[in-house]
């Protein structure tokens, strides 16, 4: 497979708008190269189904627009893959389970509105872990995502689609939903940038709801300025989600190359764990004393809740997708399971049949923790140490700190088939990701080494709609990284 | 913690999935395991951390009734939509003859 066409949207951008480059031809290429990660002897797997002859049109209505010098919105002509638990009208969307199958939405997410609004052509949607619950894409109920860097591994999960897409760089840019990581680690564990927003920054109106008060949807791209891009053009208030807050969307591009110097970066020692493995801390902690380098204040913190988070976040997942998932009952969606003698029968069989083995235990275990006589002691309990992981955070940034600086996952990307029969050790994938999403805060990851050949990601966590400060952090370091070739066996 | 067979037929009952006798087994060893891992939050005392659910209520819009509260018209939702309702499938349990054959 030949490389890709491009190294960034901006870049692309500007070919497009100079007319170096024409929207029809890097469809047409674009395609080209999705068809052939799918067709090797290891596929990709990266994407469930692909856009075909309808975009041709609109294509060519951008290139008679930019032959015009027409401005046709930020991501004109710009091919973005889209998760398949993101609702498009043209597209199936299959949450990557059987239980929904070929079903297409009757209406669109808003996301996707806003991309299509600001000129990007949708060229397919992604493979993920079935429901997006997962941290592998080995719970695909379709196949599992194969990593670029080394298709042995794991792309990481659940949007490992998109991560997979955009590092083999069949696209530039790609969405992800990050209910405890899923945007962030699979974009560690292909080396590319995945950035979760705010809580409430970007709507979720079109997102098939997983844990309703933890899912955000984000961007996974080449570089954070592409990150940042992609995230002006998705985020802001929509009357048709209640939890997308009215608050002002600042130009994410603006301050990008203000650096570090005087930002306030917080390490949290809970986040580097004396037996962290030395292929992750090496290399982080690297990029902890570059940070000093360009002018940051390191300062040690403590985020005493840290050790609760996985339990906390499970318990509280588990119970609301216990709850989302009840609407997959054979009447509404996709499958329907035949044979069924009674109408509780027809749920019974059509759920039993249609989900896949790590959404049934999910389902059993959020059903469990909101049953009579065990709802405080598990559900009730994870909401309060939910509580305890925010204020941990609102602390710190009470104190003066301006970005929390740390690992994206505790691994490098496994290998397929490592940790698919021990759910827990799978669990702990998430440690480092899934209190941003308990407490609603923005994080970013971005690669900050290779290790054997494999990427390590760093990540950054900022105060609640303060993304413009953590994309200004992610840019300095990305930049500095850069400037120097990445270290390399850390 | 110690979970019986039964109690997880009791909550498949309760989720609505049939489940075969494998998975029955599975699913209660595994239950088992990560319940008991989640036990860890007891060991919180929740009160001395100060914890306050209020901090993550979920933000809800004005409770005001509004002319067109949808992006689409319902009725483009509605895969078979008849005389302002939506159509459902025929399902096992109900009278044949009571529905029409659009169902």
């Amino acid at each position: 497979m030949a490389g890709p066409p491009f190294t960034s949207v901006l870049e692309l951008r500007e070919a497009l708008r100079d007319r170096r480059l024409r929207v029809a031809d890097l469809l047409t290429s674009t395609q080209r190269r999705i068809q052939e990660s799918e067709a090797e002897a290891s596929p990709l797997n990266a994407f469930l189904s692909v856009a075909g002859d309808e975009l041709v049109e609109r294509a060519s209505e951008l290139d008679l627009a930019l032959d015009a010098g027409e401005d046709v919105g930020p991501l004109a002509g710009i091919p973005v893959a889209v998760k398949d638990n993101i609702c498009t009208s043209d597209l199936p969307t299959t949450c990557g389970s059987r239980v929904l199958g070929d079903y297409v939405s009757p209406y669109e997410a808003t996301v996707v509105r806003k991309l299509r609004q600001a000129g990007a052509l949708i060229v397919g949607k992604t493979n993920l872990d079935e429901f997006a619950m997962g941290s592998s894409t080995e719970n695909s109920g379709f196949a599992p995502t194969r990593n670029p860097r080394d298709r042995r591994r794991v792309p990481g999960g659940s949007s490992g689609g998109s991560a997979a897409a955009v590092a083999a760089g069949l696209v530039p840019l790609a969405l992800g939903s990050d209910t405890g990581g899923s945007v962030r680690q699979p974009a560690a564990f292909c080396g590319v940038v995945g950035l979760k927003p705010t809580y409430g920054r970007v709507s979720r109106y079109g997102l098939v709801a997983f844990a309703s008060s933890l899912d955000q949807i984000g961007p996974i791209a080449a570089d954070v300025r592409d990150a940042a891009l992609a995230l002006g053009v998705i985020a802001g208030h929509d009357r048709f989600d209640s939890t997308a807050a009215d608050v002002a969307v600042p130009d994410f591009l603006a301050g990008l190359e203000a650096g570090v110097d005087g930002l306030v970066v917080g390490v949290p020692r809970e986040y580097f764990p004396a037996d962290l493995d030395s292929s992750i801390a090496v290399p982080c902690r690297a990029a902890v004393e570059r940070l000093a380098t360009l002018g940051a204040e390191v300062r040690e913190i403590s985020l005493p809740h840290t050790t609760y988070a996985i339990p906390a976040y499970y318990l509280v997942a588990n119970a609301e997708a216990s709850s989302n998932l009840a609407r997959y009952d054979g009447v509404r969606y996709g499958l329907r399971a035949p044979g069924a003698e009674s109408t509780l029968g027809v749920y019974r069989r059509t759920r039993g049949m249609g989900f896949g083995a790590e959404v049934k235990r999910r389902i059993m275990l959020g059903t469990f923790s909101l049953s009579a006589g065990y709802y405080e002691a598990y559900y009730g309990s994870g909401q309060q140490v939910r509580s305890l992981i925010a204020g941990d955070f609102e602390r710190a940034f009470a104190a003066g700190v301006d970005v929390i600086f740390t690992p994206t996952s505790p691994t490098l990307a496994f290998e397929l088939g490592e940790r698919i029969d021990d759910p827990i050790q799978m669990y702990l994938s998430d440690l480092f990701t899934v209190t941003a999403n308990l407490a609603r805060l923005p994080a970013i990851s971005l690669p900050i080494a290779d290790v054997g050949g494999l990427p390590v990601g760093g990540q950054f966590i900022a105060g609640q709609f303060n993304e413009a400060t953590m994309l200004r952090a992610a840019s300095a370091l990305e930049g500095s990284l850069a400037s120097d070739s990445l270290p390399s066996d850390a | 913690m110690g979970i019986r067979r039964s109690d997880v037929e009791t909550v498949a009952g309760l989720a609505r999935l049939d489940l075969e006798a494998d998975e029955l087994e599975r699913l209660a060893r595994d239950c088992a395991s990560i319940l008991g891992y989640f036990e860890t939050v007891s060991k919180l005392d929740i009160e001395e951390g100060g914890a306050d659910t209020e901090r993550l209520a979920t933000p809800l819009r004005d409770d005001k009734v509004g002319a067109d509260s949808l992006a689409v018209e319902i009725a483009q939702l509605a895969p078979k939509w008849r005389e302002g309702f939506f159509v459902l499938p025929r399902l096992a349990a109900l009278d044949a003859e009571a529905l029409s054959d659009d169902a």
